[in-house]
């Protein structure tokens, strides 16, 4: 689901920009004042795990494909703001050095999959994990459930994207100028996709990675 | 920690995807589905040239042999930056313990 340059118009990409500037600026001004040393490298893990969980393609029936993000995993682990950062750093790298995502598109992006799903993913695991000790079974449904939401949260956020770009932006002869897609094809695409597929995959993922983690060493999880 | 390395054993690149993502689509093969490329569309995709479009090098040769190990360096490239970075916004945010 990274938009590239060309589907949303300069406005919208402008507009996500503003948005995410301020976000972007709390971002750092929270971790900062709650991130330890000790906990860099896992910022690290987290960044780079979820930079190359996106290199898998995965096919879909139809021809398309689609790929897990795993930023609840590292909001279950570093909490959502440390997650933004960590997944506007690799959707920043995948942008410029590799052409995945557009520049003028990443501040839509780092809303969709840097900002709303970690954030949809870590309260949703918070809510359903609540008081359950860090070894249970629980926390990994939590965080599974979390990833599910957050993803699908995320699909629903750029479909919407998509969708309004004709209706915003047509040229004289009333051709698209950006996604010529309309929210009735964008939106029940791109949520139909994560909810039946990609959601599961993000959701198993993730519940095995927390369940992993849980045997490896438990007091990774926050309390 | 070292399993940062662990998942890089496990880049298999997707050569034979059919078709891009939805919604990714570069603007011939979005006009030969819409029946035009949109205007506005055309003008932004080239607003960025990045250096290793796609996980490979343009111009580089493309069987999927050769695809494969560009996209498995591309990924060990990606971690490298993407680590240093974090280890440099680390150093600037975080607290000493």
């Amino acid at each position: 689901m990274h938009i590239p340059d060309g589907y949303i118009s300069p406005q919208t990409a402008g507009v996500f920009y503003a948005i995410m500037l301020p976000l972007w600026a709390l971002a750092s001004r929270i971790v900062k004042s709650t991130l330890m040393a000790r906990q860099v490298p896992y910022l690290a893990f987290g960044a780079c795990f979820v930079f190359v969980i996106m290199l898998f393609n995965i096919p879909i029936p139809g021809g398309s494909t689609g790929h897990v993000v795993g930023g609840t995993l590292v909001a279950v682990l570093l909490g959502p703001w440390a997650a933004m950062i960590a997944i506007t750093v690799s959707l920043s790298i995948q942008a410029l050095m590799f052409g995945d995502g557009g520049i003028t598109a990443l501040g839509a992006n780092c809303f969709n999959m840097a900002f709303a799903l970690p954030f949809v993913g870590y309260y949703t695991y918070r809510l359903i994990a609540l008081g359950s000790p860090k070894w249970s079974v629980r926390r990994a449904i939590g965080a599974a459930v979390g990833a599910y939401m957050g993803l699908v949260a995320a699909s629903a956020l750029t479909g919407f994207e998509f969708g309004i770009q004709p209706m915003l932006h047509r040229s004289m002869d009333g051709r698209a100028l950006y996604c010529p897609y309309g929210l009735n094809v964008a939106l029940p695409v791109m949520v139909g996709e994560h909810l039946l597929i990609f959601g599961w995959l993000e959701a198993i993922v993730t519940y095995l990675a927390v369940r992993y983690l849980q045997k490896e060493d438990v007091h990774l999880l926050p309390d | 920690m070292l399993c940062i390395l662990a998942p890089l054993g496990l880049v298999i690149p997707k050569i034979f995807r059919s078709t891009a993502a939805w919604g990714e689509w570069g603007p011939d093969e979005l006009g030969r589905v819409v029946g035009y490329i949109p205007q506005g569309l055309a003008s932004l995709v080239s607003v960025w040239r990045s250096p290793i479009p796609g996980y490979a090098p343009a111009g580089a040769r493309s069987d999927p042999g050769s695809l494969s190990v560009f996209y498995i360096l591309s990924a060990v490239a990606g971690v490298m930056i993407i680590a240093a970075l974090i280890f440099l916004l680390g150093k600037l945010l975080a607290r000493k313990d």
